[in-house]
């Protein structure tokens, strides 16, 4: 039946494919779609797809060595140098005058001499990798992490940046590094949305929603957000107050009811496949208001796992000073929820720490005060990190779950003046561990400063590390693509190159 | 035609071809390899068609290799992939898969060339085929098709045809043609209900109230039909609706985004200018013409300037241009990805090529090169989106022009007078208020203090006039610090050189603006003189955009409008006529509506009237099929491209809800003014929460149509967001559609969806002529079947009012509201 457009899409990539045949209008798409997707599914194992399929159906491109991703994004920009990154010549020439030995184009005007550290670096695990005391629980598992110490930005805007390093563009309008891997994978639980979005409940970063949207792609790809302190931690999971009037039974006649008007309508519609489909997302939309409430739910969680990850006992009053047990409570709590829903098949989980760079900061912008605002904020996502990293593998998952460190730029090595540091787009840190990662490694230094990469030829890019995880999921970067205003889409863009030296 | 006959020259591109080049042998033999891949491999492996997951266009490419790993390995042809794929057994071989398999020379000339390292010349780019293509459909000159004679085959009889034996339709004319060709034929018409339903969504986004219906069904008129077509798109609802369409494509918001997504507060003048002008029936090239330059082209009207909004329509970086000045780089990049935004918006919008694509480098699939493409960036070089101030009265506004004119002569009076100073007091004259006469004692000094007197007169005089109005628009700006704009230096428009690569810091040869070369019939020149003023750039640009030679800007239109008719376009990618794009089912259709549009007023209302009321339009979407799976037609097309019926349309966002507030007698059908908003403002110094949550549904202000929403564009209003609105950070031309679990809880949970069944189920009870029955579940049972005649534009069978009444004796009839909302009846339009 569908002879034709097998042969016109054949040597598409199959998600392109699905794509093609989803966007088609008429509702024959859907047809056409679970056809294809049978064929997909069968018997094409050992020609086509020597490494399997994924979810969705769809051939993945190399070995699969991870299956999901928890991006922890710390908004406002973390400075590398007070936290993953020593540098030991900034301690012995603090308070001299900065000398980048090049005009340096700062943010705002008016740097400082240099600074040191605010926190003292030592060396932990067998590599003896040296982390600031401020994070000092990472230092546990620092045999298992990849630092990657040469990421440079485009810009030093927090919003262009961070839709950058969210995204792979520095425009709104592109889709979020969860929604193509949703669109790439597909979902291992219908029952939960493939992409979950944590944002800090105090406000969103720059440029919020945009940073995980689905832009082009289908919807179902959007990130999901979550608030797992909210009466309805999803938007519409439960009827709105103003819906007293719905009860348990009547909820259930009314699912019963449309259903069964639904299908009669559908009966004496024959072929369009988006009325069945509209009926089953009644039947999903139902066992989602079962499955996430269960998986958001962590009083079952036993007192030491919440001792790990910091947090307190509900309804605590927070002093009106930032601090970090508050912010311990506030991440860990997030970093918990996003374990449940990693363990119940969710594919990917980002993590914000800090809001919107408004004042009093509950964000890494530490132009004023380093210590004040990195202190908490850095002792609180340590704490969470590590009882994340540490939940994972005691249960098996750090195995194949990728944990992704990252901000959208890093700090300046000298002041602004006071206290604090300025932007530095032109280098920074991420870091990565699990899945298919190689631990104990610091890859791409910067220079003595901290200022850019020691081998400025050589820096790597948002699109480098995008490249990698990918690859690690099993999909080519260069395959994972999408039609839009005239242009096959990538999440890389036309850049992008698999970091090697970080993979296990 | 020269220069497009260079663009498309064939062969190898040779830049920088020699330098890199050890050896002349090297150079030689790579010349040979690479015209082999040219010659026989680039026609499907390339950056478009990507067989295998390989392109052979270039280097980096090739190496890169596809789906099966690499197929290079320098130095070892036998551990080449490639070589295993081109090498014949038995007269035969794996690649080239559409052709003759290579001669013994070629693929000994390739297994050499690896050998000896497999050089590819740096920068070394093959033609790649598609821009061979000269003759793609949407670079042809726009030339008025003649009307087929063909007719209906014998037993499609629409209803048309058996009213006016004549002629058909001159669309069905068209359409014939394609499905005679098939063998196929039309469904029969839709029957009137539904046909009335899908006029009422599609013309004004409302349905038929029941009695509207019931009245057009019964109407004997012969021209019952046409007469409807007529009212609505009379009705002010009309503009309401369409303009929806356009502000999809342009970006249109009410914030910002980026961060801080701050409100703009004087956005709503451009889309009430749109709804305004579609309901005129304005003609398409003055539409154009004032959206781009209405200012000069038609100054002193209201329409001239609010039409400006559409430049400034998209998204704008507040920090990157507040905080951070042109001088800088992140400055540099701001202004320049701004610009960027205003090109696409407006040039895509009008013309559906995508010429952003040519940013970085020359376009890959289109004959645009990045020259071009800086050349359009510079009719927007001299503006900035910022709040315009113009006048609703035009006799205000000459005065404020006379007085502005006259503040302008003053202060050169002025500066020309101080200049005179000796140089000690001319730092002073600035520090004194007004020179009294007595301070006065120099000639040159009284000259300085008359001028200063007589401006501050005419500032009092502007002063007294009443405050001018303000539209978001793209406008020479005046500003202060970091966002000054090239208002303080007179609107000078800003140096725009072409972009190494797209990147700020590696600018090359500056430009003038221009057109596109691809664009026929129509000079890429604009011919404007040295001394000009900014606003004959944006003359120039609106002039090109609206030229009846411009094949792409009446092309784009008419295709637009169609597909919102046909739930898809006659090309299907309505931002895209390049080759990445799609081609017309109908292309002579499309040019014989792209004629008939351009030269019979360009009017919009016309063309809608042609299209709704061909037989097309007209037929049913559910024509009875064989099995889905055996059916002739749904097998040879299965996605309706040849319209052997109607398509079934689902709601979108601003239909579905339009339709709740009015059913629910909650609409509020004010027209125009700043947006209701559906969230309530936290933090707004800094960057606004837009707390969505916190908003009561049962406010009234907040129930008017949702084109009149407050659009906030980083955090979209979470029920329409679930029902696929346009994202006002991407030109949306067609929505994406989708059903999930998440458009089913909103449907059922959303607090829109709580008020407006309480409303819904309040108003069918008050209905007073089924208030007089006594009986409890007699009384139910004929408001649910009113409410179901509502909802979905007919009458309930026995089993469904049986079936609903029953529910709401024990539920209530508020809880069958509800579910009346969520039927797939009401979502999908036959």
């Amino acid at each position: 039946m569908l002879g034709s457009f097998c042969q016109r899409t054949q040597r598409v990539v199959t998600p392109l494919r699905r794509e093609f045949l989803g966007q088609l209008g008429g509702g024959f798409g859907t047809l056409a779609l679970a056809a294809l997707m049978a064929n997909d599914a069968k018997g094409k194992q050992s020609d086509d797809a020597p490494y399997g399929h994924s979810a969705n159906g769809s051939p993945l491109q190399f070995r699969p060595r991870a299956k999901r991703v928890v991006q922890l994004f710390m908004a406002g920009a973390a400075s590398h140098i007070d936290l993953f990154d020593y540098k030991p010549e900034l301690i012995k020439r603090h308070g001299e005058p900065a000398d980048f030995g090049e005009h340096v184009e700062a943010f705002q005007d008016g740097l400082g001499p240099w600074k040191k550290p605010v926190w003292d670096f030592r060396p932990y695990g067998e590599c003896g990798k040296p982390l600031s005391e401020v994070v000092s629980p990472l230092g546990e598992f620092v045999d298992e992490i990849a630092f990657v110490h040469n990421m440079v930005g485009k810009s030093g805007v927090h919003s262009t940046a961070t839709l950058l390093q969210a995204t792979g563009f520095s425009l709104p309008g592109f889709p979020g590094m969860g929604s193509w891997i949703s669109y790439g994978l597909g979902s291992e639980n219908e029952n939960l949305p493939t992409f979950v979005v944590l944002p800090d409940h105090r406000g969103f970063a720059s440029n919020g929603v945009k940073n995980w949207d689905s832009a082009f792609l289908p919807s179902e790809h959007s990130g999901t957000m979550v608030f797992p302190q909210n009466s309805i931690p999803i938007t519409n999971l439960y009827p709105h107050e103003t819906g007293k009037f719905v009860t348990p039974e009547s909820e259930r006649r009314t699912h019963e009811i449309l259903a069964k008007l639904n299908r009669q309508h559908t009966s004496e519609r024959p072929g369009d496949g988006r009325l069945e489909s509209r009926i089953k997302t009644y039947e999903l939309a139902a066992r989602m208001q079962l499955a996430a409430p269960e998986a958001l739910d962590i009083s079952d969680e036993p007192q030491y796992v919440l001792d790990e990850y910091g947090i307190r006992d509900g309804g605590a009053e927070w002093p009106a000073e930032i601090n970090a047990t508050e912010e311990a409570d506030c991440f860990g709590r997030k970093c918990l929820v996003a374990r449940r829903l990693l363990e119940r098949g969710v594919r990917f989980v980002q993590i914000w720490s800090g809001n919107d760079n408004g004042f009093p900061r509950r964000n890494w912008d530490s132009h004023e005060d380093l210590e004040r605002d990195h202190g908490p904020l850095a002792q609180g996502m340590a704490r969470g990190a590590a009882a994340l990293i540490g939940d994972l593998r005691r249960r098996g998952l750090l195995e194949d779950t990728i944990v992704f460190w990252t901000t959208e730029f890093g700090r300046m090595p000298s002041t602004q003046g006071g206290l604090g540091r300025d932007h530095n787009p032109f280098v920074f840190t991420n870091w990565l561990c699990g899945g298919g990662i190689k631990g104990g490694v610091s890859y791409g230094p910067s220079d003595e400063w901290g200022y850019k990469p020691l081998d400025r030829e050589h820096p790597t890019q948002v699109y480098d590390i995008h490249a990698t995880i990918l690859q690690l999921l099993g999909l080519d970067h260069k395959q994972l693509t999408f039609r839009s205003g005239g242009i096959d889409r990538r999440l890389t863009d036309v850049h992008g190159h698999v970091i090697s030296d970080i993979l296990a | 035609m020269i220069c497009r006959q260079l663009l498309f020259r064939v062969g190898i591109v040779v830049l920088g071809w020699c330098s890199q080049v050890a050896r002349a042998d090297d150079d030689e033999l790579a010349r040979e390899a690479l015209k082999i891949f040219q010659t026989h491999c680039v026609k499907c492996h390339n950056a478009r068609d990507l067989a295998g997951g390989l392109s052979l266009l270039d280097g980096p490419s090739a190496f890169a290799g596809g789906v099966s790993g690499e197929v290079l390995d320098p130095g070892d042809p036998d551990s080449s992939y490639l070589i295993d794929l081109i090498t014949t057994e038995g007269g035969r071989a794996a690649m080239p898969q559409e052709g003759p398999p290579l001669s013994a020379a070629e693929q000994e000339t390739l297994a050499r060339w690896i050998r000896e390292g497999a050089v590819w010349p740096d920068g070394v780019v093959l033609a790649p085929p598609y821009q061979l293509d000269a003759n793609w459909w949407s670079l042809r000159p726009l030339i008025r098709p003649t009307i087929p004679s063909t007719r209906a085959n014998s037993k499609q009889k629409s209803e048309r045809d058996t009213t006016e034996e004549t002629q058909p339709h001159p669309i069905d004319a068209f359409i014939y043609q394609v499905l005679n060709e098939r063998g196929f034929e039309l469904s029969p018409p839709a029957d009137r209900r539904i046909l009335a339903r899908r006029l009422y969504y599609d013309l004004i986004g409302l349905p038929p109230a029941p009695e509207e219906l019931k009245a057009f069904v019964e109407d004997p008129d012969p021209q019952a039909y046409e007469n409807l077509v007529d009212r609505l798109l009379n009705s002010p609802r009309y503009g309401e609706r369409w303009a929806r369409h356009w502000l999809d494509v342009v970006q249109y918001a009410d914030t910002h985004g980026y961060d801080k997504d701050q409100p703009r507060p004087n956005a709503w003048p451009y889309r009430d200018y749109v709804i305004r002008s579609f309901n005129e029936d304005k003609s398409w090239g003055r539409m154009i013409e004032e959206q781009v330059a209405g200012d000069a082209l038609f100054p002193g009207t209201v329409d001239g300037i609010e039409a400006l909004g559409m430049i400034a329509a998209g998204p704008w970086d507040l920090v990157g241009h507040a905080e951070v000045p042109e001088s800088k780089i992140d400055g540099k990049i701001a202004r320049h990805l701004d610009r960027d935004d205003m090109v696409r918006n407006v040039v895509q919008s009008f013309t559906s090529i995508t010429v952003g694509c040519a940013q970085c480098h020359n376009h890959k699939f289109d004959p645009i090169n990045q020259v071009e493409y800086y050349r359009l960036q510079a009719a927007f070089a001299a503006i900035d989106r910022a709040d315009k101030p113009y006048d609703h009265d035009p006799e205000i506004a000459k005065r404020r022009e006379q007085l502005n004119a006259e503040r302008t002569r003053i202060e050169e009076i002025l500066a020309a007078a101080i200049a005179k100073l000796p140089p000690e007091e001319q730092s002073r004259v600035g520090e004194m208020e007004l020179l009294l006469d007595d301070d006065v004692n120099s000639e040159e000094l009284s000259d300085v203090a008359k001028a200063k007197r007589d401006l501050k007169g005419v500032k009092a005089k502007i002063e007294e006039l009443p405050l001018p109005s303000l539209v978001y628009a793209g406008t020479v700006h005046h500003g202060q610090g970091s966002f000054s704009g090239t208002g303080p230096s007179g609107g000078k428009p800003r140096e725009i050189r072409v972009l190494y690569r797209g990147e700020v810091t590696q600018p090359r040869e500056m430009v003038e603006p221009g057109g596109l070369e691809l664009v026929s019939g129509v000079s890429p020149e604009f011919f404007i003189p040295s001394n000009h003023d900014e606003s004959d750039r944006r003359v120039a640009l609106a002039r090109w955009l609206s030229d009846r030679e411009n094949g792409f800007t009446w092309r784009s239109i008419v295709n637009r409008v169609w597909q919102h008719h046909f739930g898809q376009g006659l090309v299907e990618t309505p931002n895209d006529f390049g080759q990445m794009g799609g081609v017309p089912s109908h292309p002579e259709l499309l040019d014989w509506l792209a004629c008939e549009f351009r030269d019979g007023g360009q009017s919009l209302k016309s063309l809608h009237r042609l299209i709704v009321t061909s037989a097309a339009y007209r037929q049913t979407s559910n024509p009875s099929l064989d099995d889905p799976r055996e059916d002739a037609r749904l097998v040879a097309d299965p996605n309706n491209r040849w319209l052997w019926r109607a398509n079934r349309r689902k709601l979108d966002a601003e239909q579905f809800r339009d339709t709740l507030l009015l059913v629910s007698n909650c609409l509020d059908e004010t027209m125009g003014g700043p947006g209701f908003q559906e969230f309530v403002m936290e933090k707004p110094e800094h960057s606004p929460h837009y707390r969505y949550e916190l908003h009561d549904f049962f406010d009234a202000k907040s129930h008017r149509r949702s084109i009149y929403r407050f659009t906030v564009r980083s955090q979209l209003e979470p029920f329409s967001n679930a029902l696929d609105c346009a994202d006002p950070s991407q030109q949306v031309a067609r929505r994406n559609e989708s059903q999930t679990p998440l458009q089913a809880l909103a449907l059922l949970n959303n607090g829109l969806i709580m008020a407006m069944s309480q409303r819904f189920a309040e108003k069918l009870e008050r209905l007073s002529e089924i208030q007089e029955i006594n009986d409890p579940k007699q009384r139910l049972a004929r408001q649910i079947e009113r409410g179901f005649w509502e909802v979905t534009g007919r009458q309930p069978t026995l089993a469904e009012v049986e079936e609903l009444t029953d529910f709401a004796m024990e539920h209530g009839l508020i809880q069958v509201c509800r579910v009346m909302f969520n039927l797939n009846e009401l979502m999908f339009i036959d």
